[in-house]
Parts: structure tokens; sequence; C-alpha cells
């Protein structure tokens, strides 16, 4: 401990501190712009120099360290008159003023500015803004060459891409050659523009406050359930794909599911997107799924019971996960499902993109942590289970009916319900379509997916009509990419009007569609093309144009026609939660998870827990911050995912996708932009107390 | 070869630079033509610091010592025919009253060999007793040696002045197995040549002065950072590190020590900066030359993040002296504080321009009228010195009789320096001057601050509104207050230094700011903008100096008339003013 005099005031600090460091740490404010406590003092802004008694000139308290017995003075008039020069200095050659939001500007408010020249007119550098580059905009007329990005960029992530060129009043920061941060290999993480105090470089999209982690790290905050996807990532990218995996499980217990038919989210908003293409996440997952060695099980631990017992209905995905995390949490709980095997919408995918196997391996899973089944067990009646002595109930019924167009002629038995064409195909029962021309209406993922198990079943050919664009296809980007290459057409801006049920065939009139101008939400509304009217001939016609909940017993249904629930998944009824498609309409497997956990946590806080469903596989561990340099980083193409051999894809329901290799997985992983790193630089508060 | 006579060349960048290798070939051709080679030999030695083009020397076999200067091919037979095989010296081409003059008034201790001996010999070093310091040092040890060094008084001769004793003994005290000597090189003022001179004249007093101060602090590895457009100061001591290695002067176990210690040559990247001590270090390590916080100091964590002694040139030529003569010897020239010579590149308004060493504690009056010849015009009168150059400041006539004497020159606003010394007469603006080396440093700076990188910037921008005639009243305390802020915040010693020329020139010389602001006139007749060419008819004393000096035709005279000036034929060249002894053009 060194004894110290800080403006008279008498502070023990510990050794080895600076000064500034000392100051702040008794709430003693000196300005500065150059120094960060993440990164090595450089003393360049000038800004935080002091007094010490017997010692000559005045030191930068950022580089000058505590020593017993001295005596420093942070704020003389000298001091503080050259730190107003300093600053009318720091503006000489700044455009207007700095933008509120910038460490700068509060430093100026803070010092004032001694306006020592009158009638001087600002000499801004006038240098070429760079705004081409991805995600960050360099400004280097706003620059202060506090050297703060070049520091962090070199010595805490050593990439080393930006440096000083010129020298004197001609030096700027930039990249080597001014060449782009592609080409120079940038890793694009943005520790720069964290540090910057200045404005000289920017978030191309500007957030507040409330949205930073959101717009910072949009993959792991958009993904449903909050998968620690960039760690799970790095972890990959280490040959530690049981750590992964594990990371994973502490949020889904379906990751083997999702790896194979996620709809992603996390993958729209990818920062990588910006640079290059996102990362192929699912391929990861999946690869990591697929090497799960189950180590997570013995680190599992089920709470003691709790005497409690709570009923769930329907075991999709939401159910499935419900269940879990309650059982972790030492209810007793039982599935009741109305069909012989669990999996709700989940078992309507078809074999080519989710293997029954697949899927049963991880039900059997989550049901081997001791939870009872009850199958081919239909629920009317809510009542009957509180009165069997459960607790509390979770409704994950789905949505299960599918919907009519009101057109006529649709009730002809050719014109076909699509949502039942795949639980006919997912039981096992025998068709053949063998010569036929199918009419499919829709564009969802139902839409794709008959189409796709149609022309396995032998069709003669699939046509989808669809009223809107491909850019509003609900299906699956990647969906409806494969459907079209394994033959099946679509037509856009279409939709029948009329069926003329004929003796051969099926007289299917259609309209053509166009858009209207785009609404207030950004919808654009497709309006029927006066006297374009055709007819197409077919053998069948299936609608997959949307299904709805099947309703149960006096539960309140909302005016969209699903179940009504508050805030935390509670119906109206005590005791009785409910989610996923049934709550949210159809959506998808990742989204039904979610609701799932929520659920879980309400029912938890229900039965009197704390409904906390948090699991911890692998402890957090420090990110190292250090990246280095990896050539062609920026232009490093997401990884194909293979497939089967084509001529092969028809023939039977085999899983399309192959999966990626071990090499391929690591590189992919090594794509990331790590955009986590940038949220664990230390923020510079500013206290400005006194 | 006893009975051989002699004929010394000086062949430094200087002699080069005029012709001393043709004059050296002349030479040797006439001999051959004359069957002399055998008699007669012709030595390169280094500058002798004053600029008389080619300076050659006929030592007789009986040892008489000839100085011819100003020395052409053309003249070459000549000397042959008359002087070599007749014995007659042509007195028209001897050096003359002033050659005699220059070095009268001097103490040659650091500049003794340079122009005297071969630097490429190194047996005429060993013979004028080269490297005997070194195998003194090697007998005593390195706590009585630095012992010696700081009770000699030395103090840092490349311009902070800081004692080489001490400096040497934190770097013996820090504790590492490696650490490392820097002689520094760089000699980046403009206008400063002595480390250039030395290291051309005398590049093994510079290598025996290293090895020294290995054995003295415990370093095995040293380094030469020299400017690389110093190509002649390069080649030479790559020859004499070359040779010494051969002899075991520098290498592995020093004659036959356990002592080992070798020298490597950094070129410089050529940045005036690269010669701040963490710079020069930085630089060395191949990044990018900019100065760092100090502390840890390079006694503590230099190169490579060792323990590190950097000397200048002309501080590490004077060690063996120091261990040869003593510490009392040495201690015995100059002031209380300010020990033995100190070498000073006299430039400007003298008769006689050069290197010039003298004990401390000489007056800049002697220095200006002993060596230097006083005046270059009669009828202009001097007004002052500029000491340090860019770092520097300048020194009034007034204060002429002030010692050489880092305390006493300090106290007057310049510096002693590394060296430079510029006479200014009254034809020398001195806001002109100012904006001269400010327009150095702005171009130096390397930007890594932002007093210096900006402020400087500002105030050159001022000087150069009141040189041009839209200076303010409100520019004179800018520049005071800016000045001062540079000073006190800036990081290395560029920005500590460099408001320097303006402050000081501001203390002494404020009426000629004021003339550029109030009168937009610029006393001096330098500032283009302020000058109206007119002749002051009560100055002129018609003598016509400006009318053959103009080379357009503008200036109207005729013997017994006062001369006029026709603006339309005026190019503004200066030359009228330039000549006129009377400062009789406006
Ligand atoms: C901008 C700047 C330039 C310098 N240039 C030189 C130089 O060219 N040669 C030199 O010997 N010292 C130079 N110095 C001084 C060195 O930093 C250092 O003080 C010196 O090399 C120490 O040697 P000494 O103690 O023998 O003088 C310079 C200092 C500054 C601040
Ligand atoms: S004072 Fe000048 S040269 Fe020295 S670090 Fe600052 S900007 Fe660079």
């Amino acid at each position: 401990m060194a004894k110290i005099t800080i403006n008279g005031k008498f502070l023990e600090v510990n050794d080895g501190l600076t000064v500034l460091e000392a100051a702040l740490q008794a709430g003693i404010y000196i300005p500065h712009l150059c120094y960060h406590p993440d990164l090595k003092p450089t003393g360049a802004c000038r800004l935080c120099i002091v007094e010490i008694e017997g010692i000559r000139g005045y030191p930068p308290s950022c580089a000058t360290n505590v020593r017993d017995g001295m005596s420093i003075n942070t704020n003389t008039p000298e001091i503080v008159k050259m730190r107003k020069n300093l600053i009318w200095l720091l503006l000489s050659g700044y455009p207007e003023m700095p933008p509120d939001h910038t460490l700068l500007k509060k430093v100026v408010d803070y010092i004032g500015i001694n306006e020592i020249l009158d009638g001087f007119e600002k000499k801004p550098k006038n240098l070429p803004i760079r705004t081409e580059e991805p995600l960050f905009i360099m400004n280097p007329n706003l620059c202060i060459l506090c050297e703060r990005c070049v520091r962090i960029c070199h010595d805490i992530r050593g990439a080393g891409i930006l440096g000083y060129v010129n020298r004197g009043i001609e030096t700027f920061v930039t990249t080597a050659y001014n060449l782009s941060l592609k080409d120079v290999d940038c890793r694009v993480c943005r520790a720069c523009v964290e540090v910057c105090p200045s404005g000289a470089l920017s978030d191309k999209e500007q957030f507040t406050e409330d949205e930073r982690d959101l717009k910072l790290l949009p993959c792991k905050n958009t993904c449903p359930a909050g998968i620690d996807i960039p760690r799970y990532l790095r972890l990959t990218s280490e040959k530690r794909y049981q750590d992964a995996i594990e990371v994973i499980r502490e949020k889904v217990p379906l990751p083997h599911v999702l790896g194979l038919v996620c709809t992603h989210p996390c993958e729209k908003v990818c920062l990588r997107n910006e640079v290059s293409e996102p990362i192929a996440i699912n391929a990861i997952k999946r690869f990591v799924a697929e090497r799960d060695n189950k180590r997570w099980k013995k680190k599992l631990r089920i709470a003691p019971n709790t005497g409690k017992r709570v009923a769930i209905v329907g075991s999709g995905a939401s159910g499935l996960t419900a269940a879990w995390f309650l059982r972790i949490l030492g209810h007793s709980v039982t599935i009741f499902e109305r069909l012989p095997k669990l999996g709700g919408s989940m078992r309507l995918i078809p074999d080519y993109r989710l293997p029954k196997s697949i899927l049963e391996k991880e039900i059997d899973e989550i049901l081997s942590i001791g939870i009872d089944v009850k199958n081919n067990t239909n629920i009317d009646s809510i009542d009957n289970l509180f009165s069997e002595g459960f607790h509390a109930v979770f409704v994950g019924i789905g949505t299960v009916k599918g919907m009519k167009m009101g057109i006529s002629g649709e009730d002809d038995n050719r014109v076909q319900d699509g949502l039942s064409i795949l639980t006919s195909i997912s039981a096992g029962k025998e068709f053949n379509f063998g010569g036929q021309d199918i009419l499919i209406v829709g564009g969802g993922n139902v839409a794709i997916d008959v189409s796709r198990s149609l022309l396995r079943l032998g069709a003669k050919s699939v046509c989808i009509l669809y009223r809107r664009t491909r850019d509003e296809m609900p299906a699956n980007y990647e969906e409806v990419t494969e459907a079209l290459h394994e033959g099946v057409k679509i037509e856009f801006l279409t939709t029948p009007v009329k069926i003329i049920p004929d003796e051969n065939k099926l007289k299917v009139e259609c309209i053509k569609m166009q858009l209207e101008d785009a609404d207030s939400k950004g919808r654009r509304k497709p309006v029927p093309v006066e006297g374009s009217e055709f007819i197409v001939d077919a053998d069948r016609l299936i609608m997959a144009i949307g299904q709805k909940l099947k309703p149960m017993d006096a539960l309140r249904i909302n005016k969209e026609k699903h179940i009504f629930v508050s805030q935390n998944m509670e119906t109206e009824r005590d005791g009785v939660f409910a989610g996923g498609d049934a709550v949210s309409g159809p959506s998808n497997v990742i989204s039904a998870i979610q609701a799932g956990r929520m659920a879980a946590k309400a029912i938890d806080k229900y039965l009197g827990g704390s409904g906390n469903i948090e699991l911890e596989f692998i402890p957090q561990e420090k990110d190292d911050p250090w990246m280095g340099r990896e050539e062609g980083f920026g232009y490093a193409k997401r990884a194909k995912m293979p497939t089967i051999a084509f001529a092969k894809r028809l023939e039977a329901f085999d899983l399309v996708e192959l999966g990626v290799d071990e090499e391929k997985a690591i590189q992919e992983a090594k794509r990331c932009l790590r955009c986590q790193l940038r949220l664990t630089i230390t923020r510079q508060k500013i206290v400005i107390q006194e | 070869m006893k009975e051989n006579g002699k004929i010394l060349v000086c062949t430094g960048t200087s002699g080069i630079s005029a012709g001393a290798e043709e004059v050296i070939k002349s030479i040797t051709n006439e001999l051959a033509n004359k069957n002399l080679l055998d008699k007669w030999q012709v030595i390169k030695v280094g500058d002798r610091g004053l600029f008389r083009d080619v300076l050659i020397d006929i030592i007789t076999p009986q040892g008489s010592r000839f100085t011819y200067e100003y020395i052409k091919p053309s003249d070459v037979s000549k000397i042959i025919e008359k002087h070599i095989i007749n014995d007659v010296p042509i007195d028209k081409l001897l050096a003359g009253k002033d050659y005699n003059q220059f070095f009268k008034g001097q103490t040659r201790i650091v500049l003794s060999n340079c122009g005297e001996i071969s630097p490429e010999n190194i047996d005429e070093y060993i013979e004028r007793g080269g490297y005997t310091s070194l195998q003194k040092a090697l007998k005593s040890n390195p706590a009585e040696l630095i012992d010696e060094v700081q009770r000699s008084g030395l103090r840092g001769r490349g311009g902070a002045g800081f004692s080489t004793g001490l400096k040497w003994r934190f770097c013996y005290e820090a504790q590492s197995d490696e650490k490392y000597v820097i002689c520094n090189a760089d000699e980046g003022d403009p206008g400063a040549f002595m480390d250039r001179s030395i290291l051309e004249g005398d590049p093994h007093a510079v290598l025996e002065g290293m090895a020294i101060a290995g054995y003295a602090i415990g370093s095995k590895e040293g380094y030469i950072y020299c400017r690389a457009e110093y190509p002649h100061a390069i080649k030479r001591l790559n020859a004499a590190i070359s040779s010494a290695r051969k002899r075991g002067f520098i290498g592995n176990n020093i004659m036959g020590s356990t002592f080992s210690f070798d020298i490597t040559i950094v070129k410089g990247a050529g940045a005036f900066v690269c010669g701040e001590e963490t710079a020069l270090i930085s630089s060395i390590e191949g990044k990018r030359g900019m100065p760092k916080i100090r502390p840890p100091y390079p006694a503590q964590k230099g190169l490579w993040g060792k323990p590190t002694l950097i000397n200048n040139v002309e501080t590490l030529a004077n060690i063996r002296h120091i261990i040869k003569n003593g510490a009392n010897w040495f201690a015995s020239i100059g002031t209380e504080k300010s020990k033995g010579t100190k070498v000073f590149a006299l430039a400007g308004k003298v008769k006689n321009t050069g290197l010039v060493e003298i004990p401390m504690g000489t007056t800049i009056r002697e220095i200006i009228y002993g060596p230097g010849g006083g005046p270059a015009r009669k009828k202009i009168s001097l007004k002052a010195v500029q000491m340090g150059g860019p770092s520097g400041g300048c020194l009034p006539a007034g204060l002429f009789d002030t010692l050489v004497d880092y305390e006493a020159i300090s106290k007057t606003g310049a510096i002693v320096g590394s060296g430079g010394m510029i006479v200014m007469d009254e034809k020398t603006c001195m806001v002109d001057i100012a904006k001269f080396f400010l327009q150095f440093t702005v171009s130096e700076s390397c930007g890594k601050c932002l007093p210096c990188r900006v402020g400087l910037k500002r105030m050159f921008e001022v000087l150069i509104e009141i040189t041009e005639g839209r200076g303010k009243n409100e520019h004179l305390s800018f520049l005071i207050k800016m000045g001062n802020t540079i000073k006190s915040a800036s990081l290395c010693g560029l920005g500590n230094t460099a408001p320097n020329p303006v402050l000081s020139t501001l203390k002494y010389f404020q009426d000629e700011y004021l003339a550029h602001i109030l009168e937009k006139r610029c006393p001096a007749g330098v500032c283009t903008n302020l000058l109206s060419f007119e002749v002051l008819e009560d100055k002129c004393i018609k003598c016509g100096k400006c009318y053959k000096a103009c080379p357009s035709g503008a200036v109207q005279w005729k013997k017994g008339y006062h001369a006029k000036i026709n603006k339309d034929l005026c190019i503004k060249c200066k030359a009228c003013i330039g000549a006129c002894d009377y400062m009789a053009i406006k």
C-alpha cells in the first residue's frame, strides 16, 4: 500500500496503480482520452497531466505509478489552463462539435475550451470517409489520434489491421496501403469502434443503450431460446465438440432436431452477412450433435422430488421442453399424447429432412430422465386432470386442423388437406401418387414438404400455386431452393378461384395476382388481376394454406383463434398454462422450445419454485480476445452442405443433407466474427463528480 | 618510411563534395609521372571542419607542414613541380590568416584526430594512442571506471546534458543478463555535422568509447544508429569495425580478456525524432520510430526490453581521453558544472564557418571573434546567435559574454544543445528564423501527442500570417500561450523544446515581431511580402553595389547618384538588399 495525497485528500492505495487509476478509484476525475483501462498507456492526449511534488514538469498520470509519500495535484490553475488550451487544439482540426454520445464530447464539456485565438477558422483534415466497409464507418476527419483503435487491434486482438501513416499533422489511421478491411484480413470484430472516443469509427447502425446487446450480439439475442451461439462456435473451432453440444443443451433438449430443421432466425441477423455470408449454423449444430457422447448425462442433476405433479398435454417441441425442464426441477411429469407416437408436428417433417430415428432418439433421451407418457390418450377435460391429482397443466396441442379456402368444388375428395397427407405419410401409410399431376396451394413449409414428399411417392408433376412472390414465401429459403431443384414447379402470384370436378381431372381455375404497394406494416397485399383467369388440370389439389387450433374445453380463444395466455404463459384457468403453435399459431421448432422453457419457468414458480431453469454444463470461461490474423477471413465463403446424389433423391425418403465433415465444420466455426468479444471490453464510465 | 614526405587530403563529406577525389587522382598521376610515388605518401584524412573546398597538407620529410586551401586538380602539377620537387612553397595557394585564426582559438581533444589521420588505417589511430584506453579500462573494474567517468563531469553531448557517469551507473545497476550500448549517430539538427565529422575522421574513437562503455555496464552488444544520409560515415564505420575486429579490439575476448563486445550498424530511417532515445529504440526494433512515455527509461527497459545505454557520438568520443588522462584532467577544463570541451558547428554571418571545439567556459564572443573571425561583413553588425537549432533559442548580442556552460546558456533561453551555432546579423530576420525552425519541427513531429502535432502547426500558421503581412496583435499572446503549453505538455523532447526558437526570439526581438505586425515591415529585409523595394536616400551612399547585383535590370544607378528601383522590372529576388551594406533598401 502506498500513502499518497491527491488534491490534499489523503489516500491509501495499492502499489502498482498509476496515479490516474488511484485517482479514479478514489472518485477524483482526471480527464483523459487516450487512456483506456484495457490498454497499455501511451500518453498521447496529454489531458491527464498532473503536478507531483518533486517531479519536474507535468507527468501524465496514466503512465506514472504511485509511490509512497507522493503528493499530487490534478487541477492547479496552470493545468486547468493548459487542458483548456489542449482542447482548443484538439478541436481546431475537428469539424464542428463532437457528436453528443462520444466520450470526446463529454470530456470537452468537462474541461471547457480556451478560445485562445480570436477569429480562428477551423482547419479540418478533409480526408475521404470510408463508408464502403462492412458494419462501420471510418471518418478520419473526426480522429483525434488517441491510438486506442490501433492499440486494441494490435495489442489485444493481435490483428494489427489499423496503423498510423504519415507523420506530424498529416498523421492518420488507416489500413496498410489504404486497402479495404477485407483485403487486409480484418476480423471485423469492431473492438476499434468500441474504444473509439471521438466518433471517427462508428457503427453503421446506431443503437440506444437498451438495444446494445441485441445489436452487438444479435445471434444469441435473436435466438428464441437464447442459445449461446458464439460460445459453441468457438468451442467447435477449438475442436471441443462435446463442450459445444453441452453449451447448446444448456438451453434446449432437442439439439439434433434443431441441427436439421431449425429455421435459424439467428442467421438472418448474423453480422457476418455484412461481410460475406452468415454462419451455416445448422450444419455446425448438427455436426456437434452427431458427436454427442452423452457426457452431459453425468452432469445433469435432477432436483429432489417436489411432490408436485404436472400434466403436459401434447408432445410437440413445447410440451417436451416443458416436461424436460420441469422434471429437472423435481416435479413429476406426465405427457398425454392423443397419437401413438410423440413429437407433435415435428413428426410431420418428412424423413428426408428429419429422420424419425433421430427425432425418436432425442425424445427418448428426454423421457429417460423419468417422465411418464400416456399415448393414444385424448384429453377432453382439463378438470379431470386436476381431479386425477395433477397440480398444474401445460397445454401444447399445436394446430392440427387444415384450413380451407372456401371456393367452389373444394368438397371433391380429390381435394385434400396437406397436413393430413403429411400425418399419413409419417404414420407410414402406403400412398401411391404414381403418374399423377399434383397441384398444391400455399407457400409455407407444409406446402414444400408435401411437394417434395409427393415427388418421392411417384407423382408425375408437382406444381405449387402461391399468391405472392418468392420473397414473401414463409417456407425456409433453402427448402424452396431444394424443391425447385428436385423438379417442383412454383407458380408465383397465382391463386385458385374455382375447382371444376371433371371425370378424369380436376379443372382448377386460377387467377394471376399482383402485389399492392406496401401497407404501414410493410406487407404487400396480393390482389387479382382482372381477366387473367386460366385453367390448370390436375389429378389432385392439396390445400396447404395454413392450419388452426382444434379448441379444447373451456380454454378462452383469442381473436386470432389461438389459446389466450397472459405474459407468463398462463391461461385464464388457474394452474393451466399453454404454449407452442396452439398459442402462437403455426410457427417453428425453436419458438416452440422457447415456449416450453417459458412455461416451465412459470409452472415451477406457480408450484412454489424459483423458476430458474438455467443449466450449466460448461462453466463460463474467459474468452481469449487474441484473434490474430487469418488470411482471406473476410472473403471466406459459407460452408456448402453436401447432399446425396441427385438421382437417388426421389427414390426414397433418405436424408438429403449429408452433414459437413470436421474440416469444414471447424472452418465454418472460425468464420464467426466473435461479436461477443466486443462486449467484454471495459466500458468507460464518465463519472464526473466534484 | 620516415624519410618520406606525406600529402594529406581532407576527404570527409565536404572535402569529397568539393572534389577531393579528383585532386587525389591528379596528385597520384602527377607523382607517378615524376616517379615520386615511393617517396611521397598520399593519405586520405577526414575533414578538419573548415570549409575550404579541398584542403591538402604537405608534410616534408623533415617534418615541416604546409597547408594549401581551395585546391583544384589544375593546381596540382604546379604544387608538385614547385613545392615537392623544388621545395618552394606556393605562397598564393597556402592557407591564409583566417585558416590559422580558425584553429588558434580551439582546444581540439575530440577532434584531435580529425583531418590528421587516415580513418581507414587503424595503425594511424593506434600510433596516436588508440585503444590504449580500452586496454587500461579492461584492467580496472567497472565500478571504478564508472566513478572515473562520473568524476570527470562529462555530460551528454546529444543535447540534454545529462551526467554520463550517472547514466552509466543506472545501466550498470540494472539487473539483466543482456544489456545494450547504443551510439546515437542520428544527428538530425539542420546544419549540425559534429558527429558526422567525428565518425568520418576518427571512427575508432567512437568504437573505443563504446567498448569501454560496454565493459563498464556489462553489455556484450552495441549498436550504432547512424542516419542513412551519412553514407561516408557508415562506410568508414564498417571499415573501422572490421579492422578493429581483426585486431581483437572488438569481438570475442577483447585483448585476451574475458570481455566480449561486438558492434552492429543500424541505418536510421531519416526522421529527426528517431534521434530521441525511445523512438530510436523502436526504430531499431523495426517499429515505427515514435517516442514512448518514460518511465521506464532505457536504462531500465530499453532495446528489446533490456537495460540500454544510449550515448551520443561526441560523448563516446570523449571517453578514451578521460580514461587515458584521468577524471581530474578532464574536470580541470571548463566551468564548475560543465567540463571538458564542446564542438560547435559555427555557421551564419561570421567570416569562418565550420567545426570549432572550445573549452567549456569560453564566451560566445570569444568563439565568434576568435575562430569565427568576427562578422562576415564589417558594416553589418551582429545581433544574435542561435544555439541548439530547432530545440534551442537565440542569445542577443548583448549577452555575447555569456559563458558556454549548460546552466548559463539555458538561463538566457538558448541551450548548449548538440552544438548548432548560427550567427545572425542585422540582415537576419528573427521572425523568419523562428519560422524556419518551426517549419522543420512541424514536419518532423512524429504526430503522436496532441500539443506537438497540432500546436506547432497552429503556431507555424500564425508565423506565416505575420511574415506575409496579415499579422494581428493577438498573435503574439497566442504564440506565447501556445508555446508554453506545448513545452509543458508534450510527450518527448522534440515537443518540449520546439517552441523555443519562437519564444526566445519573442523575448529578445519583440520589436521585430511588432514591426511585422503593426507596420507591416520586415526590418531585416527578408520577408518578401513586406518589402517595398524602395531605396532609402538618407541611408544610400550611392555605391552602386545593388545596381551590380540586380539580375533583372530593375536598379537604376549612376555614379554619384542614389540608386532607384524600377518596380515594373523588379522580380523581388532581394539581390540588391543582400548586396547593400547600409540597409538602404526597404
Ligand atoms: C527530437 C530529438 C532528437 C534527438 N536527436 C539526437 C541526435 O540526433 N543525436 C543524439 O546524440 N541525440 C539526440 N537526441 C538526444 C537523445 O534523446 C539522447 O538524449 C542522447 O542520445 C543521449 O546521449 P548523451 O547522453 O550522450 O547526450 C535527440 C533528442 C530529441 C528529443
Ligand atoms: S512531442 Fe512531438 S515528436 Fe514527441 S511524441 Fe509528441 S508528437 Fe511525437
